[in-house]
């Protein structure tokens, strides 16, 4: 939560960008009412344009490792009726039924693009984070890294012919 | 066998008490693990230990809601295999009960943020009615952004057909009555749900889960969770829906929103966390909870010259104020105040010695504070009617929003009088850290391009050409 720590913890993408603006790679947004303000972020980014036109299009994932209340389990909900993939870790009471679990994990997708998930292991459960953003990367066609090239007239011309 | 081997294997089968660095990452939580045995005081550490979570419960499919069970409905280790016939005696399936308590949990959650949001408009619309002299509204801007969302205009016509500014405080009470409104409403919508992307909208009224009231989404589930309402997992889920986006659209965002105009919208601040922001030679208030009402009014209460003062007069160097959970991230954000602890951490923090008073309001606050409190001179303070404890010797100091001030000097004065009443040897860990707080999506805004070009454009673009792979909420 500094911005120093950027250099050290993150990849050089992040840790450029970072840098460049002047801010810590982890912000801190405040209490657990200020999830509200992560609602807006998202909305802020699906407004600024070129990642979809919904929170369910970003390439975004949520997650509540170490949860303990009930705010909790009302901040997942939320989140994923907003279109957000949400992971828990540590449990989920709701193993005992598997097909409410279901419904929560894998059947919400397609009413919300969203949906519940559980992972235990930390390691796991940022991979399934990043998994899930690479998915979301794919849809939105921005899966493969692009060079920026600086075109000149000719090559606009070209472009423009073809 | 004989006596004396019977004691061996006894012996044997008592375990030993986990490690303490097997029990927390943080050095600062180890050794005060430590110190807590060492003064033989139980905490929630110990607790863990011999409390093991009950295994039905733990899966979600135990029913207490009528007098004919509990029934439980365990999963069989192997799972099932074809049919699931397992029913309680009303004949609710393992779904409808797993359901049942998931909406609940979600109800309970609601009712806490929402009843917070409630709490923090009702000050808010005290304030711009005047009724109050502690609050005042600070963030003017932040309230011209909002007064849309909440119906409210911020222009009017003159005479001539001209464009001129409403006058602030008329916007303020009508903003605070459409807040405060938005609770108790029986149809239509919750207008900051209208926030969303606009096809996000439109998907929850597709499958018809705008929220129509922020109260009635949650008393509906409690209605719907009774005995032999709703027992379709899929239309409990639903309204889980109305109820959670009544709060994260709702009432966590009416009391973000609200607070920000009250004590001002967060921008970065550095500060610092962990037990060692504490101060062996200042007089330790830790405010525990979640509400900022109060604890604005102590951190001025706290900087007061008479306060100081009194501390020296009592033999302090200072007053140190710190937080723990909730209120502490939004004294953090707000003032910079270093953060002491978090959830885990309440009952360390006391077994210090250091802390003088620990003042709490509601939510997450341990019972048992109150226990270990009594091994030291620490004084628990509550302060809000909705949260008493029993255990312990507590002080109850209520706050009321018409006397904020003066119920946060008391508060204030009683910590520094008990300074001089510290038995125990203090004990603080040398373990705090550096961090960066504050950054409200204003923030992040303002971060990404500045005055001159607000935005996210950055992180978007940044998003886009692949430098930054994509965007994760992570949440305690």
């Amino acid at each position: 939560m500094t911005p120093e720590s950027a250099k050290v913890f993150c990849g050089p993408g992040l840790a450029e960008v970072c840098e460049t603006v002047g801010i810590p790679p982890v912000l801190h947004m405040g209490s657990c009412v200020d999830n509200s303000r992560i609602l807006l972020a998202a909305t802020e980014v699906v407004k600024a344009g070129g990642l979809g036109n919904d929170i369910s299009d970003l390439p975004a994932a949520g997650s509540a490792p170490e949860w303990m209340s009930e705010k909790a389990i009302s901040i997942g909900h939320y989140f994923v009726v907003s279109g957000v993939y949400t992971v828990f870790g540590v449990t989920m009471p709701v193993s005992g039924s598997p097909v409410f679990e279901d419904y929560l994990y894998n059947k919400l997708e397609d009413l919300y693009g969203g949906m519940w998930d559980l992972e235990v292991d930390p390691i796991k459960h940022a991979q399934k984070m990043i998994a899930h953003i690479d998915k979301k990367r794919k849809a939105l066609g921005i899966d493969k890294a692009r060079e920026r090239v600086l075109m000149d007239m000719s090559d606009r011309r070209e472009l423009e012919a073809a | 066998m004989a006596a004396e081997e019977v004691k061996k294997v006894v012996a044997k089968k008592v375990k030993e008490p986990p490690r303490p660095e097997d029990l927390a990452l943080d050095v600062a939580s180890q050794q005060m693990i430590t110190r807590s045995r060492e003064m033989e005081i139980e905490t929630i550490f110990d607790r863990a230990q011999t409390m093991k979570p009950c295994n039905i419960g733990a899966q979600g499919t135990c029913c207490k809601n009528c007098s004919q069970g509990p029934c439980r409905l365990p999963l069989p280790k192997g799972g099932i295999e074809g049919e699931d016939t397992r029913k309680g005696l009303c004949g609710a399936t393992a779904h409808t009960i797993a359901a049942r308590n998931f909406a609940r949990m979600v109800a309970g959650g609601a009712a806490a943020h929402s009843d917070h949001g409630r709490g923090v408009a009702e000050a808010f619309l005290a304030a711009a009615r005047k009724e109050v002299d502690d609050y005042h509204i600070k963030d003017t801007k932040k309230l011209l952004e909002i007064a849309p969302d909440y119906g409210v205009d911020i222009t009017v016509e003159g005479k001539d057909g001209e464009i001129l500014d409403r006058d602030i405080d008329e916007i303020a009470v009508e903003v605070g009555e459409n807040a405060l409104a938005q609770f108790g409403q029986q149809n239509g919508e919750v207008c900051t749900t209208l926030r969303a992307p606009k096809a996000r909208v439109d998907l929850w009224r597709k499958l018809g889960v705008m929220p129509r009231g922020i109260d009635r989404e949650i008393v509906e589930i409690m209605h719907r969770t009774h005995i032999g309402v709703d027992q379709h997992y899929e239309n409990l889920v639903e309204q889980c829906s109305r109820a959670a986006i009544g709060d994260g659209w709702g009432g966590s965002m009416i009391a973000t929103d609200l607070q920000d105009v009250l004590f001002g919208c967060p921008y970065p601040v550095k500060s610092s966390a962990n037990l060692g922001v504490m101060k062996e030679d200042h007089v330790n208030i830790v405010i525990h909870g979640h509400e900022p009402l109060l604890s604005e009014m102590i951190v001025q209460a706290a900087e007061l010259p008479e306060m100081i003062d009194l501390a020296k007069k009592n033999g302090a160097n200072g007053i140190q104020l710190s937080g723990i959970c909730c209120t502490a991230n939004e004294l953090l954000m707000r003032h910079g105040i270093p953060l002491c602890g978090d959830f885990l951490q309440q009952e360390l923090a006391i077994i210090t010695g250091a802390v003088d008073a620990m003042v709490v309001d509601i939510q997450c606050i341990m019972e048992n504070i109150a226990t270990v409190a009594q091994c030291f001179h620490t004084k628990i303070i509550t302060t809000n009617p909705r949260a008493r404890i029993a255990s312990g010797d507590t002080i109850h100091i209520e706050f009321d929003e018409h006397t904020a001030f003066e119920d946060a000097k008391k508060i204030v004065k009683t910590a520094i009088e008990n300074f001089p009443k510290r038995e125990k040897e203090v004990m603080i860990p040398d373990e705090r850290h550096d961090l960066i707080a504050g950054f409200s999506y204003e923030a992040v805004e303002y971060h990404l391009g500045g005055t001159f070009r607000g935005t996210y454009y950055t992180l978007n673009d940044n998003i886009i050409n692949g430098r930054i792979r994509g965007i994760g909420g992570v949440v305690g």
